[in-house]
Formats: structure tokens, sequence, C-alpha cells
């Protein structure tokens, strides 16, 4: 299906440019909607007036994604997954970030509690993004409807996380859907084997059920089938296989899927996909691996799962639960997920840090956005008043600015002038990055300035200032300079 | 429970038949709409019409079993990437490029030559409390080379990078050079002293090897001036040419069939202009790979790896100016805080025994899916880590068929 131009929306719009969705024009409307800065219900009078009924129906369907969203679990930690429109992000921004689940199986008590607990209180916030996990996926290892509604209790004794179901036997699941009634989880997983069963159970307690087969035709025909029998929430798992060549065959199956959907318009497969990358570990005897065995694993797993959010898989399943892996991984899944369109650079300046005076440091760094956020960041919170000025690099890092040149003497110098700083800075000390250690000599002849080369990392700016932020000395070695 | 439709009506019929009441309680229809008015006459008449207004259960809720099909996706990418190949006389020679595909489309077909790893080495020794020098190294990654030191003479270094941890190449960063570096921490050397460390590598090692500047641009072109007549006869790269130094630069690797490394910062229409620039000077196109600059993971991987897609993608559908291999500076990752920072620092982040090299690893990898060629690495774990998911990522189809569902009961 070809991407959708604003010439497609604009003759179903009203046309008469009233003003009401708060843009000046349809046209501009148009733009938005398509770029998913607004909103359809924006537009009062489309849904007001009765005429424009035909032109909203097909509207609606116009802008209905190809792959439609599906919702696990309820209330606050509700999520959403799928409803992304391109393959590859640089066309438009992927908007639901891939779903990071955590197993749990239902005859270890206490691992199941620990993992929990882990997945509930991974959240934190990394350069603005919050960095959180979404979910519990439930295995039956016992094969015991009991059991398996026992674990599925303690988990949502602890957690009112999204859960997934996992098991083959009709029955088990069943189990675990009376005891997750009202929460809405996820059935894993529909086969062809047990399909009629567990279709029944989607139907019976109105939750999205997952299908899964590693032959395509027979993945879509279980999709046209539950479809037939009434059921349109549906999750996608075409097979996550680790090793030699399996890997590749995954990864190629979940592209041919989202293709389908995508680009072919294929609307009997346009659900989103699950991946599981646990199964890294499924023929291992986990309890008895060494951790260098482990942590080799988990590399393997951080590497499936990589290349899974690449494009967009919706929603993972990982079994190593521990802070590192979670770390790359959760700053993989912020890295794919951060919307293209934004500017690398910020604005070049005189930036005001914690409310200087003349007689505070100046810092000085490059305006690629990384690299002023972490500058920035670490100044804040160590609330030392400072003064950062943000030499324009078109956005490029201290490291490739100074060896491209775009962070030279005459820029810095250009900059000092341009945005007043001997004006607002009383002082004549300069502390520029670790990364640009080789301007010291130059700047220091050029711009008349005593320059004390900072750390490599920004997280060493209080340990600086404290062990070589002497304003005395400054002024005494510019004295010195001056003869 | 969900029930059988047709079973369902038989039981209502009977129902009737014996008491001419039905109840419906807590049941639901799963049918598009269901108006239930009460019955005219009592009996069959109702039961007739309930079983006429009923009759969407059946239709709705069937399970019957609908083969279908997926169409087969067929995509027309009607260039290739050009094909490089870096020589070494009487060494290995090492190809990259030539794909037709995007990376590890094997539904569609095979690309010839899978993502390489060419390990970095200096011209100055790892910077110690002992030893001040501008190579300055993160914890992680200097241990491997200090015990023992091998930073003191680049071709031991080389020779550990190629034998004991699988480097494809080397690259030979000449940092020293730089003439505003300081003398006493390893700057400011002569090209004399450049063609000395060169022929330690040469002599070590038998594979090819990557001319790295130091990015100072007068002394650069005097560098790969200098090193051209020993590098003659083989086909090294010489890294990198811009903008500003192009011009002088690609006469150099012409005269002695050399490639370059077309450096540009994430920015597509500089690369085509920079590309088209060294082709108009007559350098042949098997002789260019470009790199438009890897952000690590966390510190703008996102932009790298929408300009590495981009690129490799209009290369496919025929920009001449894009068809080339991309070579990126994975080894930046160690830049990244999540890499190099302390324990003891950020206890919440693990290990960074762990952490580090995942991240190198991670960084080359998300890129080699977008069309990354050429990783520039340094610690051995992830050079190895790399190589690794790229094997079983090209490695052909696997004839024996897997459960995928065993996960599920995994112990
Ligand atoms: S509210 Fe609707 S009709 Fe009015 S300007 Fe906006 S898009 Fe056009």
């Amino acid at each position: 299906m070809p991407k959708l131009s604003p010439l497609n929306v604009i003759p179903l719009l009203p046309g008469t440019n009233c003003g009401q969705c708060g843009e000046q024009t349809c046209m501009s409307f148009a733009v938005k909607l398509l770029d998913h800065l607004i909103e359809l219900k924006e537009c009062k009078p489309l849904f007001s007036e009765k005429k424009y009924a035909k032109k909203l129906k097909k509207l609606k369907e116009l802008v209905t994604p190809p792959i439609i969203s599906i919702k696990i679990g309820t209330g606050e930690k509700q999520i959403s997954i799928g409803g992304e429109e391109v393959l590859y992000r640089h066309e438009l921004t992927y908007y639901s970030p891939t779903a990071i689940f955590v197993d749990v199986n239902d005859e270890d008590l206490d691992d199941l509690i620990q993992r929990t607990e882990f997945v509930k209180n991974y959240d934190w916030i990394r350069l603005g993004d919050r960095i959180n996990l979404q979910g519990i996926a439930v295995r039956s290892l016992s094969g015991n409807p009991d059991t398996f509604a026992q674990a599925v209790k303690k988990v949502l004794s602890i957690t009112d996380l999204p859960i997934i179901l996992c098991t083959l036997d009709p029955k088990i699941m069943e189990a675990g859907l009376k005891v997750t009634k009202n929460k809405n989880p996820l059935m894993y997983t529909a086969t062809k084997e047990n399909w009629k069963e567990m279709a029944k159970l989607a139907l019976e307690y109105d939750v999205p059920i997952t299908v899964y087969s590693t032959d395509l035709d027979e993945l879509k025909s279980l999709c046209v089938s539950l479809e037939n029998a009434g059921i349109n929430k549906i999750v996608l798992d075409p097979g996550t296989i680790p090793g030699e060549g399996h890997i590749g065959e995954t990864y190629s199956r979940h592209i041919i899927l989202k293709k389908s959907a995508i680009e072919k318009g294929d609307k009997s497969i346009g659900y989103p996909t699950i991946g599981i990358p646990a199964a890294v570990w499924m023929d291992q005897d986990i309890k008895n691996l060494s951790l260098g065995e482990r942590v080799t694993l988990s590399y393997e797993e951080a590497k499936l799962g990589t290349i899974l959010i690449s494009h967009a898989t919706n929603l993972l399943i990982f079994h190593t639960a521990e802070n590192w892996f979670m770390l790359a991984i959760g700053v993989v899944r912020q890295n794919v997920y951060a919307d293209p369109r934004i500017n690398p650079a910020v604005e070049p300046g005189l930036y005001e840090i914690n409310n200087p005076t003349p007689e505070s440091p100046l810092f000085l760094t490059t305006n690629y956005t990384m690299t002023y956020f972490v500058v920035k960041g670490d100044l804040e919170e160590s609330r030392i008043p400072s003064w950062l000025l943000v030499i324009d690099t078109e956005g490029i890092g201290v490291e490739c600015a100074v060896a491209g040149g775009d962070l030279n003497v005459d820029a810095i110098k250009e900059h000092i002038e341009k945005y007043k700083v001997n004006e607002k800075v009383k002082h004549h000390g300069i502390i520029i990055p670790g990364l640009a250690a080789r301007l010291q000599g130059e700047l220091e002849d050029s711009a008349n300035k005593v320059v004390i080369v900072g750390p490599r990392d920004c997280g060493g700016i209080p340990f600086l200032l404290e062990k070589r932020w002497n304003l005395e000395k400054i002024e005494e070695l510019w004295q010195e300079m001056q003869s | 429970m969900s029930r059988d439709p047709e079973e369902f009506m038989n039981d209502l019929e009977k129902l009737f038949d014996e008491t001419g009441v039905a109840i419906f309680k807590d049941i639901q229809f799963f049918i598009d709409s269901l108006v239930l008015r009460p019955p005219k006459a009592a009996g069959y008449q109702a039961a007739t019409m309930a079983t006429q207004m009923l009759q969407p259960i059946a239709k709705r809720a069937e399970f019957v079993w609908k083969d279908s099909k997926l169409a087969t996706i067929t995509e027309d990418y009607p260039s290739e990437i050009n094909v490089i190949t870096f020589k070494r006389k009487g060494g290995k020679n090492v190809v990259i490029g030539g794909e037709k595909y995007p990376p590890f489309y094997s539904f569609l077909g095979k690309n010839p030559n899978r993502p390489v790893v060419t390990a970095d080495v200096f011209d100055v020794p790892i910077h110690t409390k002992e030893r001040p020098s501008i190579l300055r190294l993160s914890k992680p990654v200097k241990e491997h080379f200090l015990n023992p030191d091998v930073s003191t003479n680049p071709g031991l270094w080389a020779k550990k990078h190629v034998e004991e941890f699988g480097a494809d190449m080397i690259t030979l960063h000449f940092i020293g050079t730089d003439p505003t570096l300081p003398e006493k921490e390893g700057g400011n050397q002569s090209v004399r002293q450049a063609l000395e460390h060169l022929e330690q590598v040469m002599d070590a090692v038998d594979v090819p090897i990557i001319i790295g500047g130091s990015g100072n641009h007068r002394k650069d072109v005097e560098l790969f001036t200098g090193v051209a007549d020993m590098i003659a006869g083989n086909r090294f790269m010489l890294s990198s040419v811009e903008l500003d130094t192009y011009e002088k630069i690609v006469p150099v690797a012409k005269k002695y069939d050399q490639i370059v490394l077309s450096w540009t910062q994430l920015d597509v229409n500089n690369q085509k202009k920079l590309n088209s620039e060294i082709l108009d000077m007559g350098l042949s196109k098997d002789l260019i790979v470009m790199d438009p600059t890897v952000g690590p993971l966390g510190y703008g991987i996102e932009y790298s790896f929408s300009v590495y897609e981009r690129m490799r993608l209009s290369g496919l559908k025929g920009e001449e100016t894009l068809a080339f291999p991309m070579s990126g500076g994975t080894t930046n990752a160690w830049g990244a805080r999540e890499a190099f920072m302390a324990d003891k620092l950020r206890p919440e982040w693990g290990p960074r025994a762990f952490r580090g090299p995942l991240w190198e690893i991670l960084t080359a990898f998300i890129l080699s899916i977008v069309g990354l060629d050429l990783a520039m690495m340094l610690h051995p774990g992830s050079v190895a880590g790399f190589k690794d998911i790229i094997e079983k990522l090209s490695a052909p189809k696997p004839s024996k068929p897997v459960d995928g569902l065993k996960w599920i009961t995994m112990k």
C-alpha cells in the first residue's frame, strides 16, 4: 500500500477552512493528521454535520493503520501494541514502542515472585524518556490447571501489569482465564492443533489471542479461520527460533509479515507481532549453567531482541531479568522509537544553568542534542550555578566536531562575541570538554582565555570544579598571560 | 462456556417443547444485532422465530479451517552495491559490498558478502598513571591489551587482534601524528615515525590494513602521501577523506590504487556530494567506501540508523552516488557512559564487564541490520559477539525444523 499523501485526505475533509481544529486550513490539518500530530476528531464539523457522514466513514477507513492496535491488560498499566504504518522508520516514526515482557513459570514460586518484582520495579528516566517494562508472561510448566491458576493469582497479587497466559492446553488456559477475568490478558497461543478450543475461549472471555506458526500460510489460515469465527483481536507469532540459520529465518518471517500488511495491504494479517527472544534458553539446562554460559546466552537473547525491535516487532518476551541486560534493551528501544524528525541540533547560545552569577564557571559544548542534554543534565543535577556556551557544530558531537573541524577556535571566538559572553561572565576561565583538549593551546592564545580541560565525560564535572576551579588562580594566570 | 450453535438450538426447541418457556440468563450472543421480543404465541411459533433470529450465531461463530496463502513478496532492487576488495600482497584479501538486497532479507535472496570487523590499533601506547598518553581507553577495553602490554608496539597489538580475537582487518590510527598534540604524551609524531609503526604492523599480520589519519587535515595529507610508497602493491584504505581534504588525497589513492573512506556526518546530501566529487576526480567506484558517522547506542544511534538505512535502500534502488559499502566507527560505543562507567558509580546499571562489550556489539549489530559492512571495533569480546551473530544470521536455512514453542515449558 503506498504511503498516504495529504492529497488523499483533502477531498474527504469539509474544505471550509473554518479553523475549528486549530489549524488555519484543511490542508495543514491533513498534513498534521498524517504525521499523527492531530487527531481526526479535532475536525468537529466532520462529526457534527450529517452531510459529512460519508466522508467521515471513508476517512476513518483511510487513516486506519494497516496494522491494527491491540490492547492488553486494563487500567493504567494497559498497553496498546501495533498501529504502525511504515516499515522503515525514516519514513514516519514508529509510534507504540515494542512492549517488553518477562517470563515466569508456575513451578518455581520464589523465582516467580522475584521476577515479577523485578519487572514491576524496573522504571527509570533516561534523557527525558521513561524506561520501564510492560508485563509478565506466565508459562505453564507444571501442566496442571490448578497450579497454573495459583501462579497467575500470585502474579496478580503483586502487580496489575498486563499478563500473557502461555500454554497450548485449552484446559490450562481456561484455568488461567478464570482467574484473570476482566484483566484482559493475552492468550498464548492458538496453533493449528488447538485453535478451535482456544478460539472459543477467546470469544467467551473476550480477550486477545496469539496465533503461532512458522509456516506463514498456516499462520494466515489461522487468522482467517479466527476472523471467520468472529475474532479480531489477534497477535501474530511467526516463531522465534535461535541458532545458526534459524535467526535469519526468524527475522525474514517478521519482515514478511510487516511487508505484507503495510506494503501489500493484506488486511487478514494486519495484526501486531510478538517475538520470543527468551527462546534462546529453551534447549538449556538453565539451572546448571555456568556464569559464562549464562552471559553468552543473554548476549544472544539481547541480539535477537535488538534485531526484532529494529523493525518494529510489537511485543517481546525475554527471560534474562537483570539490570545490565534491560539497560541495553531499554536503550535500544528508546533509540529505535525516538522521533527521527527531531533535529539533532539544539539552538546555539549561552545557556544559564542554576541561576549563575558573573563569577560562575563557564562551560563549553557543542549543539548536538545528545551532548547538550547530557551536559545540561549533569550540571543541573550537580546544582552548580554555571554558564554553558553551546557552539553551533551543526548537531555534531564533540569528538567528531573536533575531528571534522566544526568545533574550532574561530568558531568559539565567534560564539563568545555573538552571545556577549564577556558581558555576562566576568572572569577569564573557560572549561572545554576533555575530547576537545587539543584546542587548548590555540584557544588560550587567540581568545585570551584561561582554558581548563574538563573531563572526557561530563559526569566528572563536580570533581573537576572541586579540584581545579579556582577563580583567583585563573585570574592570576590570566594576568600572567597579558604580560 | 460457548456452545455449539446447533446444539444450542436443539436444546432451545426441546425446552419449548416441554415447558413453553425459555429463560435467557448470563449468555452472550456474538452476532451483529439481536432483538428479542416477547413471543406473540407460545410454543413452536416462538421457537421458530427464535431460531430465525438466532441464525447469525451459527453463521458467525463457525469454527471451520480456512486455508489461505500469503502472497509472495517480490521486490525490485534494480541496482547493486559496489564490490570492494581489500588486498594484501602475499596475504589475505577481504571483500565487502556486492549486496543485491537489504541486509538479511533472505526471503528475497542471499547477499554475497557479510559484514566484517576491522580492529583498532594506535600509534601511541595506552595511557596509564605512570605513562601519560593522549590515548585514553576505558578500563574494560584497555585491560585486554596491558597485560602483557602490547600497546607500545602496534605490531604486537595488531597480532593479538588478528590471531587471538579474530579480527578480519586492522585499522592503524595515527592519532599521534597530530602536530597540535603534546609530544611528551605521544603527539606530534613525524611521518617517518608513522612509517616505522606501519612497518611493524605489516610485518606482524597478513591482513589488509586501514590507514587512519589523526583528523589534522594538513598532516593527514602528508601522512597519506608519505605511506603511499610503502603500501603500494596492496590495496589498503585511506581513512578518511572529507569535503575539505578529498582534492588532495584522492589523487594519491588514484595513483597508488588505494581505497578511500568517504566520511561525512549524518547528512545524506553531503555524502552524495562528496561521493560524486570523488567519482568526478576519476577514482574508480570500486575504490570507495563511505562512512556517514556512527552515533553510539544511547547517544544518537537513531540518527545513524536512519541515515544508514536510507543510504542503503537508495543505493539498491539505483542512486549511484550511494551504491557503496558502508563503514562505521562502532568503537564509539565506548564513549557511552552506560558502557564505561564504573560499577560503583552506577550500581543500578549492573556489572560493567557485561554491559560494556554488549554496548559495542549492539551498536555494530543494529547498524549492520541497515547496511553497515565494515565495523571498526575495539573490545575482543565485542568482536567475537558481533561476528557470532553475523554468522548465525548469514548461515543457510536449516533443513531440520525446530519446535519454536518449546520455550513455554523450558525449566
Ligand atoms: S476543522 Fe475541519 S473543516 Fe475546519 S479547518 Fe479544520 S479540517 Fe478544515
